[in-house]
């Protein structure tokens, strides 16, 4: 009875630091496929003019995860097009989903969202290219930040946890 | 039933607005909104409805220079980029063959207009078909079984594309003449409003439409590729069109086309239109005025 109520006791702590690192993992990967995604979106916009509804529907098809669920979300929203901004649309979807954007990454997804829908081609490659350089550098920073805490939080978790067993046995 | 579907066509126009400016010009009755030809919008002003009387502030809001931008994004579906070239020359031709013109600061480079900022004012054209707007005219263009070329003329906004439109539908139906085939090159997108391939008009059963690329190149590919009995265009304005034109002409094909202007001494003023009529490119003239009572037809043989 002991042994398990230590278990517990030891899990619970554990669990937060491993989840606290299995996040700081997923992030570098988020921010790479959303610039995989958004550098699709340059090229198309460049070579075939793809009209929105249609490249957000073939990005939510293609890319998996909150990146899928991102542009599924302007595709349903879209339908309402005229009651809402396509700016009004982007920002409710990146509220909605669960992209875990901080900092430069979450400004530059905003900014992208005043552009999308009613520049010209050329400004709207900028804002594109502008918004990939700022996810690129947020993808390396978030890599770093996982290589610097991730295995400490998990380390972090369990020696808590160990502690807690201790002082309470 | 007429009325009726005049009133959705200017209900369709009106869902191209954001939803302040959309409401009050639902709320118009369904004569008005049956009768009004055109849409106005001028940043910091009422927005206003053109009628065949006069144009008259539509109660609401005034126009906000942001609503101008959204009213293109709206109408583009979010994709003002897939109608940049439209927008570089000042119209946008949107589903259902409404037109938007626009107004604004013109951005230059490589000493050519290459887009439009700030914008200041948008005219929402409606797109109105009129069956039967043909008739009156329609058997004075035909000399011995033959059709004979033949070009509309009025001033903007007088019903030329209407009366065009009309006119390729009773050739190609064959509604009160023999049917012929028809090649129609809509670079504006006007007369037929194609959508996915399928006319949003009637323009008749045995019509063939090349949308969306240059007059005079659309008539010669119509020419070589549709083997048309008549080519049909919408506002002949380029030395371009004129040369596709005569080289139709000089294949035997008969032509409908119209182009702005008053009369036929104001055709014969200008030195691109006189050199069409000395050539005997078109045999009749069809002018189109304006009256209190509505329209009036003025056809004139020119040859």
């Amino acid at each position: 009875m002991r042994l398990v109520g230590a278990a517990l006791v030891l899990a619970g702590p554990a669990m937060v630091g491993f989840r606290s690192a299995r996040r700081l993992a997923r992030r570098p990967e988020c921010l790479r496929t959303l610039h995989a995604a958004l550098e699709q979106m340059a090229r198309e916009i460049s070579f075939r003019l793809t009209p929105l509804p249609e490249l957000f529907r073939s990005l939510a098809e293609t890319y998996e995860g909150p990146v899928g669920l991102l542009f599924a979300s302007c595709v349903r929203e879209m339908e309402g097009l005229g009651t809402k901004s396509m700016a009004q649309i982007w920002r409710q979807a990146l509220t909605e989903v669960p992209l875990d954007l901080e900092g430069r990454a979450a400004r530059a997804l905003e900014a992208l969202g005043e552009v999308l829908g009613r520049y010209d081609g050329e400004n709207l490659r900028g804002a594109l290219e502008q918004a990939c350089g700022e996810l690129a550098a947020a993808a390396e920073e978030a890599e770093r930040e996982w290589e610097r805490k991730g295995r400490m939080e998990q380390v972090l978790g369990l020696t808590a946890g160990g502690l807690l067993v201790i002082l309470l046995m | 039933m007429i009325q009726q579907s005049q009133a959705d066509r200017w209900r369709a126009a009106a869902a191209l607005l954001p939803p302040h400016l959309r409401g009050p010009a639902l709320e118009l009755d369904e004569l008005r909104q049956a009768r009004a030809e055109e849409l106005r919008l001028r940043a910091g002003r009422p927005m206003t409805a053109v009628y065949p009387e006069g144009e008259e502030s539509i109660r609401g809001t005034a126009v906000t220079a942001a609503d101008l931008p959204l009213v293109l994004e709206i109408a583009t579906r979010a994709s003002v980029h897939t109608a940049q070239a439209q927008i570089s020359g000042g119209f946008l031709t949107v589903p259902g063959g409404h037109r938007i013109g626009i107004c604004g600061s013109g951005v230059m480079g490589e000493g050519r207009l290459r887009n439009l900022r700030h914008l200041s004012s948008l005219a929402i054209r409606v797109a109105r078909a009129v069956p039967g707007a043909a008739w009156p005219v329609l058997d004075k263009l035909w000399q011995g079984g033959q059709f004979q070329s033949t070009l509309l003329v009025s001033p903007p906004g007088a019903g030329k594309t209407t009366l065009l439109r009309d006119l390729i539908r009773c050739l190609s139906d064959g509604d009160g003449c023999p049917a012929l085939r028809v090649g129609v090159a809509d670079e504006r997108g006007e007369l037929a409003a194609m959508w996915e391939g399928t006319p949003q008009f009637d323009v008749g059963r045995r019509t063939d439409v090349m949308d969306g690329c240059p007059k005079e190149q659309g008539l010669l590919m119509l020419l070589r590729g549709m083997n048309p009995q008549v080519l049909a265009a919408d506002e002949i304005t380029a030395p371009e069109d004129c040369a596709a034109l005569e080289m139709a002409a000089n294949c035997g094909v008969g032509l409908l086309c119209s182009a702005h202007g008053l009369d036929l001494e104001d055709l014969k003023a200008r030195p691109l239109y006189r050199n069409l009529l000395e050539r005997r490119v078109f045999r009749r003239l069809v002018v189109i005025c304006r009256t209190k009572e509505g329209r009036s037809y003025q056809v004139t043989e020119l040859c």
